[in-house]
């Protein structure tokens, strides 16, 4: 485990070298020019459209980070051959997979952190009803981390055996898909047989459910959202995490590597 | 740790993990159906506006809001809830996003004119434009 902590905080040292919390200027500067702008053009729904804009900004920020950067954890190493050197110490190959993980999650956890704080900051700023959002805007946050590390989970196991281009092909294909499961399982036809209807519902539950950590309109609408779901979301996605990371290390164990 | 050792922890953690996303799905849509207060929302009603934003892709959208509808009303019928208000918005932006969209028109007036809780019942008389005259032509 220390092994792999290491490998994690060079993951972390690496993304922090190539700029990648550069994106956090960006965000802040969209969310002042937002704050101003909003408060100028809608009445009544300011902060709803800063909750809304910021939970945005901040889940797809995360994504293309997670899902980028996530390819090329493997693959980059190789094309470098700093992998070769590596694996010829003693850290085994499912450690190096879980540094990897992990690094980059705490590099997504940052990221995320850093922006939550900029739209809690725009948030104050346009404040005007006693309506306390925070809680939910918090949870909400947090739900897109749960998000993030399924999809950096994903970006790993499709890293481990093919190229990063069809990588972030899979990737992207699995988040949206990810994103309709609830339509496939309620999708009923009378021209589909009953195959095919079994064969969606199974794919529905067996697909990772990203419906599950979408609760911006709760957060937007100052809805709570309970502590029940907080514990489920979390516990699914760590364990969908640790199916995918045993399929990845065991791929990536198998792996030729000349 | 032997080969067949390993390979048998890995599959129980397949097997197993697999199984526990099942049952935790099972008690997240319970949990998400027990709190959500289900709202119907159609944020952007201007066909225009997507038209616009769709670029050369507008046919795509207008099936995508086809299949919306189908999905809304199906829904709807399933659940036997008579409060199909966003029927009429959903084809006309369906419709306007591609005009040529036949089925839309076909099945889009027989979900309007049927009387309530199975349809809108929506009024012939309140036809106001093409579109709407379209549909309702092909009662």
């Amino acid at each position: 485990m220390r092994r792999a902590g290491i490998v994690a905080l060079n993951t972390f040292r690496e993304a922090v070298r190539d700029r990648v919390l550069y994106n956090l200027v960006f965000f802040a500067l969209t969310m002042i020019a937002a704050s101003i702008l909003v408060g100028q053009v809608s009445i009544g729904i300011e902060e709803m459209v800063i909750v809304t804009l910021g939970l945005s900004a901040i889940s797809v920020i995360g994504l293309l980070i997670a899902v980028f950067i996530g390819v090329g954890l493997v693959s980059r190493e190789m094309d470098k051959r700093t992998l070769y050197a590596l694996l010829a110490t003693p850290v085994r190959r499912w450690e190096f997979l879980l540094g990897k993980f992990g690094g980059l999650v705490l590099t997504l956890t940052v990221n995320t952190a850093a922006m939550a704080v900029g739209l809690f900051l725009a948030l104050k700023l346009v404040k005007q009803s006693g309506q306390h959002v925070e809680g939910p805007v918090l949870v909400a946050v947090y739900f897109i981390l749960l998000k993030l590390g399924l999809v950096v989970a994903l970006a790993l196991l499709f890293s481990c055996f093919t190229t990063p281009l069809l990588s972030i092909l899979y990737t992207a294909g699995l988040y949206i898909a990810g994103l309709f499961v609830t339509d496939m399982r309620n999708f009923q036809s009378d021209t589909m047989s009953r195959a095919l209807q079994t064969l969606l519902r199974w794919l529905s539950y067996l697909l990772p459910n990203f419906q599950n950590f979408d609760v911006m309109a709760a957060a937007a609408h100052g809805r709570a959202i309970p502590g029940l779901l907080i514990a489920q979301n979390t516990a699914y996605a760590v364990l969908y995490c640790t199916v995918v990371f045993a399929a990845a290390a065991a791929i990536f164990t198998k792996r030729n590597l000349k | 740790m032997s080969i067949i050792t390993s390979r048998a922890l890995l599959c129980a953690v397949l097997l197993l993990g697999l199984a526990g996303v099942w049952q935790l799905q099972h008690a997240i849509d319970a949990q998400l159906a027990a709190t959500h207060q289900e709202q119907d929302d159609l944020v952007l009603r201007s066909g225009a506006m997507l038209k616009a934003m769709s670029l050369e892709y507008a046919p795509l959208t207008a099936d995508l809001y086809w299949t919306r509808v189908v999905q809304y009303y199906g829904n709807k019928h399933i659940r036997q809830d008579g409060n199909i208000d966003l029927l009429w918005p959903l084809l006309d932006v369906t419709t306007t996003l591609d005009p040529n969209l036949i089925v839309a028109y076909h099945f889009g007036g027989m979900f309007l004119s049927d009387s309530p809780p199975r349809g809108a019942g929506h009024p012939i008389a309140a036809a106001g434009n093409s579109r709407e005259s379209g549909i309702l032509a092909l009662l």
